[in-house]
């Protein structure tokens, strides 16, 4: 049997992903006897499947950023500031510390959405609604890490950066 | 800016505003919106593509693409509200490196298995695939090829899959990587009331008094039942949660006393609950005269290993899951064994803690949930530990009623759609049918008009056998469908990469992106995902949900249902079918393998003008009739008049999903049960119908020790698993930035004082090695998940660390599912 | 080309109860830039705010509505900014 390890890197050509996807989209006219081979690299990257690279560093969360762009109307936004040490759970909720309704204006923080106060039938109630007192369910950190592969979704024109 | 601009903000403002208050919108602001070409969004539901939760997305689609997506209100299930994970679903087909056009290993224009990857089109890369499979074929027969399928597949997509492997190729090599997830749930199933699937539902969320989790971790893994467990605890005095687990996680946040106990001791701590409800004289015994039985299980049956493994030679009953009749005494003696001392000792739960769950099952007046996923069903005791776990409820009547009952989750969108009710697995047919029954063949047959003996009587390879399989040779030409198996299979080194490059095999792979399993596959082919077809999933509770195609899939991209359809035409009936078995259906002769599966007079009865005019469907305009509908209403005859009746199909385009079975439009919410369940027959109170006798089993099972256990050389446990922001081997998830930025990277989750003792700290690079292999990642000593001493946690979503390397390919020995719960490494500094 | 006025708008959601419900209307009508789309009768409005200058001015104009008596609560829906 063939090392896999040689097999792999044979396959493994430098080329780009962009030139990837515009050889993909160039094939399609011509006759396939004439197709050059193109390399297929999963989200490991040029690490043959037998081996294993070195990770990269543990990721780093901003402390404080701008709020992110919105991806469509009623996305969850991602949380632009350090969540690290936060105590989330049914007792102590770090997050409404400055964004509940009661305070929200003084931290100057975006109040929690209408939304929350809600139950699943519908009834508008005097508190948050204990089902979301899971903010990590939905709100999320963004690490300063590139994307491994770009993403192609675009959103809505009014949503697009002017 | 002009006047008409700052109107049309304006308005845009007032109905966002309007809409958020839940208010009608004022019909300025629709006639604008309305009239403004640019921004209408066409709305539509969709479940979404990742859990077995099954929560409708509505999808928003503008010029043919997707531009928005929300949580459905009028969904039953999720009722407005997603993760973080259904928010961004619709970016998961969005990855800037889809695959296109098919890919074939080639030099010289040649198929080769050590050529480089090389676009060519569809009817090349079906002419080689046909060749290939022929040949082994020719060789070995039909158990030479096989198949690895999907609980990600739609309905219909399984069901042409299991027919065109069990009843065109003849083979029952098809297995879904369900296997790999919820096997054991159909087992424990099967084995106690003869029939799959829970007899609750979600509404059970709303009506139980204690939550009681098995090894699950719903707060990441099925957040959205997550916080219905949450609105009941947080606002209900009297409801609590329970939550057993090795280690300590988000769910265990809202526990008063979350349970750490020892990995396999679960076996007794079920042992004990019962041992406690017949001690303390809590045993309904009106219900359980009525309605049960008691069974011995056989017991030392072996780790589903290799046969050559001493562990498994040294097993009395290997893959044994006989069982003899016992008494309620004979049971009572049986678990006395399980006092509250012992299991405390075991377990390392204390004893109070054991007693106050125990109490939570045994009080009359408590209606109890109990819930698990992976923690329960990838053990190699799973069959056995689901078994124990339905004992607990049939002891005390707590079950097939609002609140009560054994609720396993599920992984995967359709694990219970299409693996479990389609029957994609070696050994099944539709509707809880198996091929080694004559009488379930027959039937298969008689429905898909085929001759006695079409469908082979010995069960197939399952999921962990075709790898070995296909490293020792057995299988030589395979197709992988939708699902990154090579990154999730156990022992990649050992076991799954060495069958993927034996010379012998031609591996074809069919996935929308780059997967490591397409990395290690001889053909690729580029397929349409999700809402890029008109689709069907089944998700935990029996509800059936349908979609429309929403967009078109990127260039030649095509759906695994017109792939499985156009491969079928490669095929004569001649070349496939012994001709003994073609003289019984002399009509047959001369024709392809998909006039005979497919064009059979039943599935292309339904036009094209039943097809929505204002929806694309690929895959029915190219067959030229409604191919969907056709399907499922020939799979659909399997299990109606049988409880498990499906409705009719228009019905699931407009309903936000419908719990089967559907009996005159009606969903059957509890069944079982008189009160729900027409197939209860009147004045049975209860009947558990699944069982010839109405009565289901309660057995009688031991704790044994797990396959392997930490010893000096590898004196940590792994435990293996995900984390809320990525779904399973991370294909989609990764390719979504704002998931992948949340949690770019495999961490090692362990305890402080293990890594200060390693000499490391948080960040540190570490390998982490196993008797079969060895990875490289960095140490996470806090965040969500908080390790005892000697327990590590790592999750299986980042393909740059490959984590099953590490995992030991033991299973349960009665459901063939893998344990990635619990193996031995060692963790080194680097 | 002196540059033209920016145009800045937010679509907000404003919650009272039933019983302030008349008082809050007339002092949201008493707002400049401010107007009410539609509203019901359990105390929620939604309504639009309009101006032409910084976002300072829209912040300031947000927490007014919040600061109003009887105002519960303002959650904010839309924002465009030209």
């Amino acid at each position: 049997m063939t090392n896999p390890a040689q097999l792999i890197v044979r396959v493994l050509m430098a080329t780009t992903l962009v030139t990837v996807i515009i050889a993909f989209a160039a094939k399609e006219s011509e006759t396939e006897t004439t197709s050059d081979p193109v390399r297929v690299e999963s989200l490991r990257g040029p690490t043959p499947i037998d081996e294993e690279g070195k990770p990269p560093p543990v990721a780093k969360y901003p402390k404080q950023t701008d709020p992110y762009p919105m991806q469509y109307v009623g996305q969850p936004p991602p949380i632009p500031h350090s969540i690290r040490g936060y105590e989330i759970t049914a007792n102590s909720n770090k997050c409404m510390m400055c964004h509940s309704w009661q305070n929200s204006v003084r931290m100057k923080a975006p109040k929690i959405g209408i939304s929350h106060y809600m139950d699943r039938d519908g009834n508008v109630l005097a508190d948050v609604a204990p089902s979301r007192y899971n903010c990590t369910q939905c709100h999320v950190v963004q690490a300063n890490a590139k994307p491994l592969v770009p993403n192609t979704f675009s959103p809505v024109d009014s949503l697009k950066k002017q | 800016m002009n006047g008409n601009r700052r109107q049309f903000l304006k308005m845009s403002a007032a109905a966002a505003a309007t809409s958020a208050a839940g208010l009608a919108v004022p019909a300025s602001a629709t006639n604008l919106i309305a009239s403004t070409k640019r921004n209408r969004i066409r709305w539509d539901k969709a479940p979404c593509r990742f859990c077995g939760t099954g929560c409708s997305i509505l999808i928003g689609v503008q010029d043919g693409r997707i531009v928005a997506t929300k949580a459905d209100p009028e969904a039953p299930v999720n009722r407005g509200l997603n993760c973080i994970k259904g928010y961004f679903v619709s970016k998961g087909i969005y990855g800037a490196d889809r695959l296109t056009t098919p890919l074939l290993r080639m030099s010289n224009g040649m198929y080769d298995k050590e050529g480089e990857f090389t676009p060519v089109s569809w009817e090349r890369a079906f002419q080689e695939m046909a060749k290939q499979f022929k040949k082994v074929l020719k060789e070995k027969g039909p158990t030479g090829v096989g198949m690895f399928g999907s609980g990600q597949w739609t309905v219909w997509e399984g069901y042409a899959a299991s027919k065109f492997m069990k009843a065109g190729l003849r083979s029952n090599n098809i297995d879904p990587n369900a296997r790999h997830c919820m096997a054991s749930a159909v087992g424990g199933f099967m084995r106690t009331f003869g029939i799959d699937e829970p007899m609750g539902c979600y509404d059970d969320f709303e009506n139980a008094d204690l939550f009681v989790l098995w090894g699950s971790n719903m707060a990441e893994n099925h957040p959205v039942l997550w916080t219905r467990i949450a609105a009941r605890v947080l606002a209900y005095e009297h409801v609590n949660v329970e939550v057993l687990s090795t280690y300590r996680h988000r769910s265990c946040d809202l526990a008063k006393h979350p349970m750490i106990f020892k990995p396999q001791t679960d076996l007794a701590i079920g042992n004990y609950i019962c041992n406690h409800i017949i001690t303390t004289g809590r045993v309904n015994m009106d219900f359980v005269n009525k309605h049960t039985h008691f069974r011995r299980g056989v017991t030392d049956i072996g780790y589903g290993l290799r046969p050559e493994d001493p562990r498994q030679q040294k097993a009395k009953n290997p893959d044994s899951g006989d069982s003899e009749a016992i008494s309620l005494e004979d049971f009572a003696r049986f678990v006395s064994d399980y006092t509250l001392d012992k299991t405390a000792e075991l377990s390392g739960v204390s004893p109070e803690l054991l007693e106050q769950l125990a109490e939570g099952y045994a009080d009359p007046d408590i209606k109890v949930m109990s819930l698990w996923t992976m923690g329960v069903n990838q053990h190699t005791r799973g069959v056995w530990m689901n078994n124990i776990i339905n004992n607990i409820h049939l002891l005390t009547g707590k079950i097939s009623e609002p609140g009560c009952g054994p609720f396993s989750l599920t992984g995967q969108p359709s694990a219970c759609g299409t693996a479990r009710e389609v029957g994609t697995f070696s050994h099944r047919l539709p509707a809880d049918m198996v091929v080694a029954n004559p009488e379930h063949r027959k039937k298969a047959e008689k429905i898909w008009k085929l001759p006695d003996g079409t469908i082979p009587e010995k069960p197939g390879y399952h999921a962990v056998l075709h790898d070995r399989m296909l490293k020792d040779g057995k299988i030589n030409a395979y197709w992988v469908m939708c699902n990154n198996n090579l990154q999730t299979a156990p022992n990649l080194d050992q076991e799954t990469w060495p069958g993927y490059r034996n010379p012998h095999n031609f591996i074809v792979v069919s996935d929308p992106y780059p997967t490591v399993t397409a990395q290690g596959a001889d053909l690729i082919l580029p397929t349409a995902m999700w809402v890029e077809k008109e689709g069907a999933y089944g998700n935990a509770e029996r509800r059936t949900q349908f979609w429309y195609q929403q967009v078109k899939a990127p260039e030649n991209a095509r759906s695994d249902l017109w792939q499985l359809l156009e491969f079928s035409k490669y095929f004569q009936v001649e070349e496939v079918w012994p001709p003994e078995l073609l003289a019984k259906a002399p009509q047959y002769k001369g024709k392809r393998v998909y006039d005979v599966l497919y064009e059979n007079g039943q599935i292309n009865r339904f036009p094209l003008s039943e097809v929505n005019p204002d929806r694309e469907n690929d895959e029915a305009h190219h067959f030229g009739f409604y191919v969907q509908k056709g399907l499922f209403e020939e799979y659909a005859t399997f299990g109606r008049g049988k409880a498990h009746d499906l409705a009719p199909f228009e019905m699931y385009h407009k309903a936000r999903g419908l719990r089967w079975p559907v009996v005159d439009g009606e969903e059957t919410r509890w069944r079982f049960n008189e009160e729900y369940d027409p197939y209860v027959p009147d004045g049975e109170d209860i009947r558990f119908y699944g069982k010839p006798d109405g009565k289901a089993w309660i057995f009688a099972l031991p704790y044994e020790p797990p396959a392997e256990e930490p010893d000096e050389q590898y004196p940590m446990w792994l435990s293996t698993g995900r984390v809320l922001e990525h779904w399973h081997s991370g294909s989609m998830t990764q390719r979504i930035p704002e998931l992948y930025k949340a949690f770019p990277d495999a961490l090692l989750f362990m305890n402080p004082d293990d890594a200060s003792e390693l000499g490391v700290r948080r960040g540190s690079q570490v390998k982490v090695i196993s008797r079969r292999g060895e990875i490289r990642t960095r140490v996470e000593t806090r965040g969500r998940n908080r390790m005892p001493r000697g327990y590590t946690f790592i999750p299986f979503f980042d393909a740059s660390q490959l984590v099953n390397k590490l995992i030991l390919d033991a299973t349960d020995p009665l459901s063939k599912q893998t344990d990635f719960k619990k193996c031995a490494v060692r963790v080194e500094k680097v | 080309m002196p540059a033209s006025p920016g145009y800045e708008v937010c679509g907000l959601v404003v919650l009272t109860r039933p019983e302030h419900q008349h008082q809050v209307e007339q002092q949201l009508h008493a707002m400049e830039g401010v107007d009410i789309h539609a509203q019901d009768n359990c105390g929620r409005f939604a309504i639009t705010i309009e101006d032409n200058g910084q976002s300072q001015r829209m912040f300031r104009k947000i927490t007014l509505l919040q600061d109003l008596p009887e105002v519960l609560d303002v959650s904010f829906t839309y924002g465009h900014c030209d």
